[in-house]
């Protein structure tokens, strides 16, 4: 009986040694550090049923932004760098009791206090929010939005939208951007003209691309499809927005 | 007499030997950590690029060769393709990874150069087995910006295989794009269209 054990052993070792030994050649061979998963690898997919048209709108807002914008921004660009941010701390002030209500919503208090804080603080002693002392106290930004406390609560993106001239968005996104319009504070005391609301919405525009502008145009041209690099980028950042 | 100048050709010779040994385990070991991969990519790029009589012609190929020891362009090839990798020959996976490695390159260096009068701070390390993660801060006068650098330990060190900006990995939008090439138009449309974007670069 023993014997007959002691062989079996033998055999199921012998049997180990060659599969472990085929599997540390095979690994060797094909050298997989990488397991090849699809799940690991393509967590930046996102259901794209509109492909086609989002394909056009995302060519119309490169045109656009290459014709017009560019150049727009190129001379923009006079402007010394301290305006550029004080005007960038402005408008991110504006985004701070968006961010506040949606932290709350997620129940992450700490982070609703300090965006109430950053407001407060910005609004009072940053004059309207032109400086940003906050951070420098510690109040650091951490913007929160309705299609991340969509996320947050499991709602998945729906599909891959992209907007004419606002670029990149999901259906869970461009929904959660009307309640962010909603929360901010500007429209709560302001009910411009359109004319003027679109100066406004573009001077916003405009600042932030004064320093992105340089980040789109050299992605863009390494990527052999623009469309799919920037769609994944997209996914990826509000992938890590929500995971915050 | 003849035994001092034994000594000294006996010393001379083991001096030799022990600088032998020790000079090529001093280069070897700034990559002996994953931060000290990228640190000393970084310094090597930033010394480069903050020079005063810095010139982009002139310099471009001193810059490559600091930011190519730093990176595993075999790992690099492997992840932009995933399982696609499987299905290219020998000459293909070799004409891929020189292909690729040169556009992320550019495109890194051009980023970096944006950068230089910028500080970069190194801020953390993790490490996971062969795997390893450093991430960095790039303080611009409007944000700071999280660049995590993604490494796989070698015999020889650590080296880079994806850089990570604000939670955008380069190496997954460039997976997916190719991906998607692959499907309309085969690993040869691909390597077809990357050939055409390299002879653009240059």
């Amino acid at each position: 009986m023993s014997l007959l054990i002691q062989r079996y052993t033998k055999l199921f070792a012998l049997i180990g040694l060659l599969v472990s030994s085929s599997l540390v050649y095979s690994e060797e061979a094909e050298d997989d550090f990488f397991a090849f998963e699809e799940e690991e690898f393509f967590e930046d997919e996102i259901a794209d049923p509109f492909e086609p048209i989002n394909r056009m709108i995302f060519a119309f807002n490169d045109k656009v932004f290459r014709i017009f914008l560019s150049p727009v921004v190129e001379t923009y660009r006079i402007v010394p760098e301290s305006i550029r941010v004080a005007i960038s701390n402005f408008y991110t002030n504006l985004t701070s009791p968006v961010s506040a209500a949606n932290a709350l919503i997620q129940i992450d208090v700490p982070n609703a206090w300090s965006e109430i804080s950053r407001f407060g603080l910005n609004s009072t002693l940053g004059v309207l929010g032109f400086i940003d002392p906050a951070t420098r106290w510690g109040f650091e930004e951490d913007r929160e939005d309705f299609g991340q406390t969509l996320g947050h609560y499991g709602v998945g993106h729906g599909f891959y939208i992209v907007l004419p001239l606002l670029s990149f968005s999901s259906l869970r996104d461009a929904s959660g951007r009307l309640g962010n319009a909603y929360l901010n504070p500007i429209n709560q005391i302001w009910d411009p003209e359109l004319d003027d609301w679109i100066v406004y919405q573009g001077l916003d525009g405009i600042n932030d691309l004064s320093f992105e502008i340089d980040n789109y145009t050299s992605l863009y041209d390494s990527a052999l499809d623009p469309y799919v690099f920037f769609r994944s980028a997209y996914v990826q950042t509000r992938e890590g927005a929500v995971n915050r | 007499m003849k035994n001092k100048a034994t000594s000294t050709l006996l010393l001379s010779f083991l001096m030799t030997i022990v600088l032998g040994l020790i000079m090529p385990a001093q280069t070897l070991a700034q990559f002996s950590t994953p931060t000290e991969s990228v640190q000393s990519m970084l310094d090597s790029v930033f010394g480069i690029l903050r020079s005063e009589d810095f010139d982009l012609s002139r310099d471009k190929q001193r810059i490559d060769e600091a930011v190519s020891v730093a990176f595993d362009p075999n790992t690099i090839a492997q992840s932009a393709l995933a399982a696609n990798y499987r299905e290219l020959s020998a000459e293909q996976r070799v004409e891929f990874e020189e292909l690729f490695f040169n556009i992320l390159k550019s495109t890194y260096i051009e980023r970096l150069d944006a950068y230089t009068d910028e500080s970069v701070e190194i801020s953390g390390e993790e490490i996971d087995g062969n795997r390893g993660t450093v991430k960095s801060l790039v303080y611009t006068t409007n944000s700071d910006i999280a660049v995590d650098y993604s490494l796989r330990q070698r015999p020889t060190g650590w080296f880079i295989y994806d850089i990570i900006v604000e939670d955008v990995s380069l190496l997954s939008s460039y997976r997916s794009t190719y991906r998607s090439i692959i499907r309309r138009s085969g690993i040869d449309g691909l390597l077809n269209d990357l050939r055409n974007q390299a002879s653009e670069l240059e």
